[in-house]
């Protein structure tokens, strides 16, 4: 098991009597791209915020990089945030503005801000004031700051708000990128599971300041694929079954349930089978749930 | 801590602001220290003045702004009397505290304070090092304003006399001093109210001896209470700003303890405020 470089135990966000974040548990390992899915004022942003280091949760607690409680600010520096809008100062040029950040991280030398300008797709702007940028160029060079002094943990809050298409695989492509090749472990929040889903590798839902489920890349792609979905009384009998009907592509997923990944259109045939076998079928159907269909259905009021 | 006062200043020097008040307080100043004789013989002066005299019995408080630059016998100035003219009238203060409210609040209301704020290890280093910055401008103000208004004497055909050396290096210390509190008040009050104008405010305020009102009020209550000499402003920065003159050298032991107190207090009530507060 891959390194636990994030964990939240019981995490709470109170603004008055109203709970932003209301006790999360989730836990993200080192090299995961986790994405944290939920509907608007889902708590995402508060969640972020909190393990941004921008706000103190109101009770409940957390560990990064193994360090919790005052030990934290020894690691608080290995942690970089892009939090709603990109905090830029609009009279001051992209270079300038990665500049700033460059100082206050002791890094040096203008090759370093071209390069991240050029990550970013700025290198032919880092002259023009931030005042003058579309939401698209700003959010890119959120991102350019969020990556100045190599980050161990990037925590990005709905970083492809704003962006055009193209930008929206750019930002996707680097944001794999920087994963793989540095290890950057990454925490994106987002409404849109469509796009969280080509480049998150594991998954929570949160709704009303709850995590309502944590799931991997692999286990959302099992719930969302098209499949058959059979309920037996004995999957162990209906596993014979199957084999004998030549069906390899298939996963007894609990107790009862059975997912068939191929012969989709064979329903009635392997009902009847099974049937035949001694197998009680209560429920066989196709399954066509969405990533959309599957999100709507664990953030439901 | 020495990287984000590095970042500080960079940002500070960055600043439109930075500079459209340093340039517009260099030049103004060149202007009306250069025709100080033009301006003290106008008609509209003369009637100011004379209104003023006769306000002097008038229970109602006189607020604003009031710059005397006094002339020596022969005709020049001295250098002294440059400094503290527009010191102890608050001119200075005016313009330290409009910058350090535009200034302190930058970071904030751009929200560039989240790129940078929850990485740092402890918090109140975000207010020494823009406690930092703030000395930097107040040095390079006074420097600026010092210049600028030699520069209007020479202009206005006149010559500056320098005063001792100890006085100089006392009376600057001090007013310098003095004005960079000033600004750490100011620069929590931001902090804390995370608001521009009401720091503005405030800042402009205490600038025009608008609080003038309130200490004096204080200052009745205290005596009802048996503080006789109840005298308020006398505990305040700007207060000692106005005081601390030529001939102050007996009020300075106070007037360090008074700017001490004030930059303690203002520094401990910022760093708790930012540490404490969210961010965003």
């Amino acid at each position: 098991m891959s390194e636990i470089i994030l964990q939240t135990h019981d995490l709470r966000k109170v603004y008055g009597s109203q709970a932003a974040v209301d006790g999360i548990d989730l836990k993200v390992e080192r090299g995961a791209i986790y994405g944290l899915i939920g509907k608007n004022g889902a708590g995402k942003t508060t969640t972020l915020k909190m393990i941004g280091g921008l706000s103190a949760p109101t009770s409940g607690s957390f560990t990064l990089f193994g360090k919790s409680g005052a030990e934290l600010a020894e690691v608080r520096g290995r942690v970089s945030c892009l939090i709603e809008d990109p905090g830029l100062f609009g009279n001051m040029t992209a270079y300038e503005n990665l500049k700033a950040k460059c100082l206050c991280y002791g890094i040096k030398g203008d090759d370093y801000i071209g390069k991240l300008l050029e990550l970013v797709g700025l290198a032919d702007v880092g002259k023009k004031k931030a005042k003058h940028f579309s939401l698209g160029m700003r959010q890119r060079l959120g991102i350019a700051l969020a990556m100045v002094g190599e980050p161990d943990l990037l925590v990005l809050d709905e970083p492809i708000n704003g962006l055009d298409p193209e930008g929206i695989v750019e930002i996707r492509d680097m944001l794999t990128k920087v994963s793989k090749e540095k290890g950057i472990t990454i925490l994106i929040s987002s409404h849109i599971l469509e796009e969280l889903s080509k480049v998150a590798t594991h998954y929570g839902i949160m709704s009303k300041g709850r995590l309502v489920e944590q799931l991997t890349a692999e286990e959302l792609s099992e719930k969302c694929s098209l499949r058959i979905e059979a309920v037996v009384d004995r999957p162990e009998l209906a596993s014979t079954v199957l084999d004998g009907l030549g069906i390899t592509n298939y996963k007894v997923t609990d107790k009862e349930t059975i997912n068939i990944m191929e012969h989709l259109d064979e329903v009635a045939h392997i009902n009847r089978e099974l049937n035949a076998a001694g197998v009680l079928v209560s429920k066989i159907a196709v399954n066509n749930e969405s990533l959309e269909s599957f999100f709507l259905s664990r953030t439901a009021d | 801590m020495l990287n984000m006062i590095r970042m500080e200043l960079y940002r500070m020097v960055r600043m439109k602001s930075f500079w459209v008040i340093l340039i517009i307080v260099g030049v103004i100043n060149v202007i009306t220290v250069s025709l100080n004789d033009v301006i003290k013989n106008s008609p509209e002066l003369q009637q100011a003045v004379e209104a003023a005299e006769s306000e002097k019995d008038n229970p109602m408080a006189n607020i604003g702004m009031s710059i005397t630059m006094e002339r020596n016998e022969d005709g020049s100035y001295g250098f002294l009397e440059i400094i503290c003219s527009a010191a102890q009238g608050m001119l200075c203060a005016l313009f330290i505290g409009i910058f350090t409210v535009i200034f302190a609040t930058a970071d904030f209301n751009s929200g560039y304070i989240k790129n940078y704020g929850g990485a740092v290890k402890h918090r109140w280093q975000v207010v020494f090092a823009k406690g930092t910055a703030v000395l930097a401008y107040t040095v390079m103000f006074f420097v600026l304003f010092i210049a600028s208004s030699c520069l209007g004497v020479f202009i206005g055909g006149h010559k500056v006399v320098m005063d001792p050396a100890g006085k100089i290096f006392e009376v600057l210390c001090i007013q310098g001093l003095l004005h960079v509190v000033f600004g750490w008040v100011i620069m929590s009050l931001c902090l804390i109210v995370r608001n521009n104008l009401i720091s503005m405010i405030v800042a402009c305020c205490i600038s025009m001896h608008v609080f003038t009102a309130l200490y004096t009020l204080a200052d009745k209550g205290l005596k009802k209470l048996g503080w006789k000499s109840a005298e308020i402003s006398n505990y305040t920065v700007s207060g000692r700003i106005m005081r601390y003159g030529l001939d102050s050298s007996k009020i300075l032991c106070s007037t360090l303890v008074v700017a001490a107190a004030f930059a303690v207090v203002s520094l401990a009530l910022g760093s708790l405020c930012v540490t404490k507060k969210d961010l965003v």
